[in-house]
């Protein structure tokens, strides 16, 4: 069955998996859109809330290791706002599958790739049927 | 299609005589002397088709202090609403604090393929009656208390508290397994389209449920259900009472301390719906706590500076840091309000004050008479 799936990734660590994938000629296992921002820091539960309610299936968000921050966040700032989010999905009875954190050495193309076909396999599995797509409707 | 002309004449603002009283005594003005909510009435009546594109219409914090002091009645926070509905139709969003998250939650909660997983936190010893004709709607108190984890508030704590109010009363209750937000504040910030979602999908689970009546202690859902579902939802004839408007609940006698404390008033259950005096005899008899009031109190307590999770700024703030200032200068040392929003906001204004209100501590009425009745039974 055909999933949404969007990526939100770092500038740094995270774009240079996907950058690495590209340049060794690996392909997406399924469609996926990526978004690329300066740093993880710049993502709250907010935005990864409003992602499900225009109708993500699942949402990977790639970042730079531990202590590996360019911008000296130490990716504190991430780790409470995706614990805030899990926290939230829960609660909305969302299944908390659906959201993965994944921190990658810089230009790991395979991780990227494989982990992307990690989380699919996960989400496949997620509901059976039951899909959140469409939460909100188009203006 | 919101009709600027149908929203002049239903919110009375060709009765407005231009006195100014509602500036003068509105909060916002004091801090932010470019919005006045004289300036928008008489702005709208002169050039309707541009009061809607003027940016200080979300800068109200919807306080009712302007319809309390207008001679003529004039419904000047329901003008508000409809001028942000029209605004938000010709495509402008306003600018959401916390990063959007009370909003996408709200937005999430009105689809019905969601099925809530909300209800863990009750306790066991809390007696529910499934089969009850009478809900007790918690609010978004548990979504609060993740979204807001760093200020402690914990707001889950206090819906507790009135649950045992009302267990000890004799109320039965039941409650809603996949209960919606009731939208105010989506309402408030002119998002009608969100608002109705939540308020059909509420309308049906409680049909479902076969349910007449609902209790529930949130100020701005008790609001929002007296005032504003009957008018929008089609077919609502639920009654709706505020725990503190129970006869029951005032027979319960707790045992007196010698702890002085003082009340604040939220806007929607003081001027919004003239409840003033319940919850203070909620403090004193079953709390036993002594008041002392602050200098703006009752008809005249000041905003705890809340927006429907809009723009809150450095206004907002200032509105917070005097609210506290009142606080701090009676004395005491603790601060009690029976509102979920008034308690995050004044926390949230007490952490950033450079320890200045350190001592104060904020609380929720209900969490108090809760620890009190907890104390009875243990005794």
């Amino acid at each position: 069955m055909y999933k949404k799936i969007v990526i939100f990734l770092c500038n740094w660590d995270g774009w240079s998996c996907v950058d690495a994938a590209a340049n060794a000629g690996l392909s997406y296992p399924l469609p996926a859109t990526v978004i690329r921002l300066p740093c993880l820091s710049s993502i709250n539960a907010g935005l990864i809330l409003r992602a499900f309610e225009y109708g993500v299936d699942g949402l990977m968000l790639i970042g730079c290791q531990e202590h590996e921050c360019q911008y000296g966040q130490q990716s504190k700032s991430i780790d409470s706002e995706f614990d805030r989010a899990l926290r939230l999905l829960h609660m909305l009875g969302i299944d908390k599958k659906r959201l993965k954190l994944v921190r990658l050495e810089p230009f790991d193309g395979e991780g990227f790739i494989n982990s992307l076909i990690i989380f699919s396999t996960e989400l496949q599995a997620v509901d059976g049927e039951r899909t959140i797509a469409g939460l909100r409707e188009k203006h | 299609m919101i009709d600027i002309t149908e929203v002049i004449r239903q919110s009375r603002a060709y009765f407005c005589v231009d006195c100014g009283k509602c500036t003068a005594v509105c909060p916002v003005n004091h801090y932010d002397p470019q919005f006045s909510p004289r300036l928008i009435v008489q702005k709208a009546l002169r050039d309707k088709y541009k009061a809607y594109s003027d940016p200080k219409i979300w800068s109200c914090i919807g306080c009712n202090m302007c319809m309390i002091r207008c001679n003529y009645s004039v419904s000047y926070v329901d003008m508000i609403r409809h001028l942000r509905m029209k605004s938000r139709e010709n495509g402008t969003e306003p600018l959401y604090s916390h990063g959007c998250v009370t909003e996408a939650v709200m937005h999430l909660m009105g689809n019905e393929k969601i099925k809530q997983v909300r209800n863990d936190w009750i306790p066991s010893d809390i007696q529910i009656d499934g089969s009850c004709k009478s809900a007790f709607f918690v609010g978004c108190a548990p979504y609060f208390d993740i979204i807001f984890q760093e200020l402690n508030v914990h707001l889950t704590a206090g819906v507790v508290g009135a649950m045992r109010l009302l267990n000890h009363a004799g109320v039965p209750f039941t409650v809603l397994d996949n209960e919606r937000c009731c939208g105010h504040d989506l309402i408030l910030a002119g998002d009608l389209k969100g608002f109705l979602k939540l308020g059909k999908a509420n309308h049906e689970e409680l049909k479902m449920r076969g349910i007449e009546k609902i209790i529930t202690a949130c100020p701005e859902c008790y609001y929002t259900f007296k005032m504003d579902y009957p008018k929008y939802i089609e077919g609502w004839d639920l009654q709706i009472v505020h725990v503190t408007e129970l006869p029951e609940i005032h027979t319960i006698k707790g045992k007196a301390n010698s702890t002085r404390a003082t009340y604040h008033d939220p806007c929607t259950l003081g001027r919004g719906l003239k409840i003033y005096d319940a919850p203070r005899k909620l403090l004193t008899d079953v709390a036993g706590m002594e008041i002392v009031e602050m200098e703006n109190n009752h008809e005249n307590s000041l905003c705890c500076g809340a927006s429907p999770w809009i723009f809150c700024g450095a206004v907002n703030k200032q509105i917070q840091d005097e609210r506290l200032g009142q606080a701090k200068s009676t004395g005491v040392d603790q601060l009690v309000t029976s509102c979920p929003k008034c308690l995050i906001h004044l926390t949230c204004a007490a952490r950033f004050s450079n320890g200045k209100y350190d001592d104060l501590k904020i609380v929720d009425l209900y969490q108090l008479v809760g620890q009190s009745l907890a104390r009875k039974e243990n005794t």
